[in-house]
């Protein structure tokens, strides 16, 4: 019984330390990501002075004394206030690398120590002054953290591609030692990869989980009004015609609050079941899509968007890529009709969701 | 790139990271595949009980080892996911300046609200100049300890803003500056007639140099 266990534990263990998990889902979210993050650092391009600058409101003065009475330790301090100069030109300087580093992100240029400097560019912007942080600045925060440990460069990148016209010769190793060791750094790459997947699976469960908490909480989620008051609030009324007509219908407005509430709440439980899970998705992805236009918080939705996608299998992405490449082709050649390739079947997926730590 | 050509065989969902495997592992190498998997999983444990407890609602065990939780998720791993909950505000905001002179004399009241809204009006990406920068100094100057140094700091930071918005170089001709909030009760679901505002003045802030230093 206990050899049988032992063996059990074994076998998973070898499993977490030879097979990462959801390469192609890294590789999404590396690329959503990094382009999240560039395309929100070209918005703001205008207003960079104003919003992080040597003369921004929150001044690096201002910046260094609210550091200062931190209870961080010193290097946390330093890296926090990276960003708070008073010198135009490398304030400057910053905000075209922190570009050129998102861009590198996206597209998986040499990507662990680029999603390194992802990390240190969406620190240092969200840590200059931190008051200007809302949703969406907190998930990519997160996130860029997390891809650290991820293995993202594996698929979808310029790395990959570097790999794969190298020539295919096996390098022999000369040493046992250092093909051992070799073969030590291999598998804790990969268990640290499959232990970020987890985490980025279960900070997606706690966000949904939390904001329905928070929600259950509040009265006017209770009695279903509380989207119209969110539709009201003058800093999130873009389209005001819109925002009135949605508030307008207190039926839709109630279903929807009640929908939001359950689906974020079941969210975690879902993302075991097959079925549920790809409903709730689509359903959440609805959401976040809507309130993207009607609440003016594109980059939040998108941040949210992306993160749901870890919860999709490789053989999803697979999927997606066979057909979105069929389609490209029959487009482009105007060819008649020719089978598809056969899709994963149900089978082929059964041995995939044996390794997926998140159903 | 991987599956390049439709026509290859499906490539298996997982694979081996790279190279050719399995070496066989010494006693040696696998104490260190051990220590560094331990170290893995004790990380992974610790931060997804400190996702959980920052992310919930305050409680018994997020009390309890509230020192613990502060000092591994501040400041970058912090969670705060109300998202509107966990009741929407149900008032909006109007947030006017005026600014004095060393003379003692006054301006005219400017809405430094109508600016923000105005730029969010019919853009479908608003900045976080216009979208979270005063509404968030607000809602934090609002929420901060009378008195602490945290409101000291977003004092500054209002009249920072302020002095931003209305164009005024600093040192200048204006000395001093007022805040005044209006907040306005949004009309109950299905009516329309509009609410009396409260009003709250702040004190004359001193308007210093840009970085405060002269404070």
């Amino acid at each position: 019984m206990i050899a049988r266990i032992a063996a059990r534990i074994g076998r998973v263990f070898e499993e977490l330390t030879v097979r990462p998990i959801a390469l192609y889902g890294s590789a999404v979210l590396r690329i959503g990501y990094g382009l999240a993050y560039l395309v929100f650092l070209v918005r703001e391009f205008p207003n960079r002075e104003e919003l992080w600058g040597p003369r921004a409101a929150w001044s690096p003065t201002l910046e260094r004394q609210y550091v200062a009475s931190a209870n961080w330790y010193g290097w946390v301090k330093s890296w926090y206030a990276l960003l708070a100069t008073t010198s135009d030109t490398r304030f400057e300087l910053s905000y075209a690398l922190a570009l050129l580093i998102c861009a590198a992100m996206a597209l998986g240029w040499r990507t662990r120590a680029t999603s390194i400097a992802f990390m240190l560019v969406v620190t240092t912007f969200t840590g200059r002054d931190v008051f200007l942080s809302d949703g969406s600045d907190n998930v990519l925060l997160l996130m860029s953290i997390y891809l650290v440990f991820t293995a993202g460069g594996r698929r979808l990148s310029l790395d990959a591609r570097r790999l794969a016209t190298r020539t295919a010769s096996p390098r022999t190793p000369f040493n046992p030692a250092l093909a051992e060791l070799a073969e030590v750094r291999r598998r804790i790459v990969t268990l640290m990869h499959n232990a970020a997947i987890l985490v980025i699976g279960f900070q997606m469960c706690v966000i949904y989980g939390a904001a329905a908490l928070w929600k259950a909480q509040g009265s006017v989620w209770e009695n279903g009004t509380a989207i119209y008051y969110v539709l009201h609030i003058d800093w999130f009324r873009v389209w005001p015609g819109l925002s009135d007509a949605v508030a307008g219908h207190p039926t839709v407005i109630a279903i929807v609050a009640y929908v939001t509430v359950f689906a974020q709440i079941g969210f975690p439980f879902a993302i075991f079941s097959k079925r549920l899970k790809y409903a709730l998705l689509v359903l959440l992805l609805g959401m976040h899509l809507s309130i993207a236009v009607l609440l003016g918080i594109p980059v939040f939705s998108a941040a949210m968007i992306i993160g749901d996608s870890v919860f999709l299998p490789d053989a999803f992405w697979l999927a997606a890529g066979r057909i979105a490449r069929q389609t490209a082709s029959r487009l482009r050649t105007l060819r008649p009709r020719t089978p598809l390739p056969p899709v994963r079947t149900p089978a082929a997926r059964h041995t995939l969701s044996r390794n997926d730590l998140l159903r | 790139m991987a599956g390049e050509t439709s026509s290859r065989l499906p490539e298996p969902e997982h694979e081996p990271i790279d190279g050719p495997r399995p070496v066989r592992l010494s006693r040696w190498t696998r104490v260190l595949l051990g220590a560094a998997a331990g170290l893995i999983a004790l990380v992974t444990a610790a931060q997804l009980a400190a996702t959980l407890l920052a992310a919930s609602p305050s409680n018994t065990l997020s009390r309890q080892y509230n020192a613990q939780l502060n000092w591994w998720v501040t400041p970058w791993l912090g969670q705060n996911w109300k998202l509107f909950g966990p009741d929407p505000q149900e008032e909006n905001l109007t947030i006017l300046v005026r600014v004095e002179n060393a003379s003692g004399a006054q301006s005219a009241w400017v809405d430094l609200t109508a600016i923000d809204y105005a730029a969010v009006l019919h853009d479908p990406m608003p900045s976080h100049a216009n979208e979270n920068e005063l509404r968030l100094a607000w809602d934090a100057y609002e929420n901060s300890k009378p008195g602490s140094a945290t409101q000291n700091l977003l004092r500054r930071y209002l009249v920072n803003f302020a002095a931003e918005r209305l164009g005024i170089t600093v040192p200048g001709s204006y000395t001093a500056v007022q805040f005044e909030s209006l907040t306005t009760p949004m009309p109950p679901p299905g009516t329309t007639a509009p609410q009396p505002p409260t009003n709250a003045y702040q004190p004359w802030w001193p308007l210093t140099t840009q970085n405060g230093s002269t404070q």
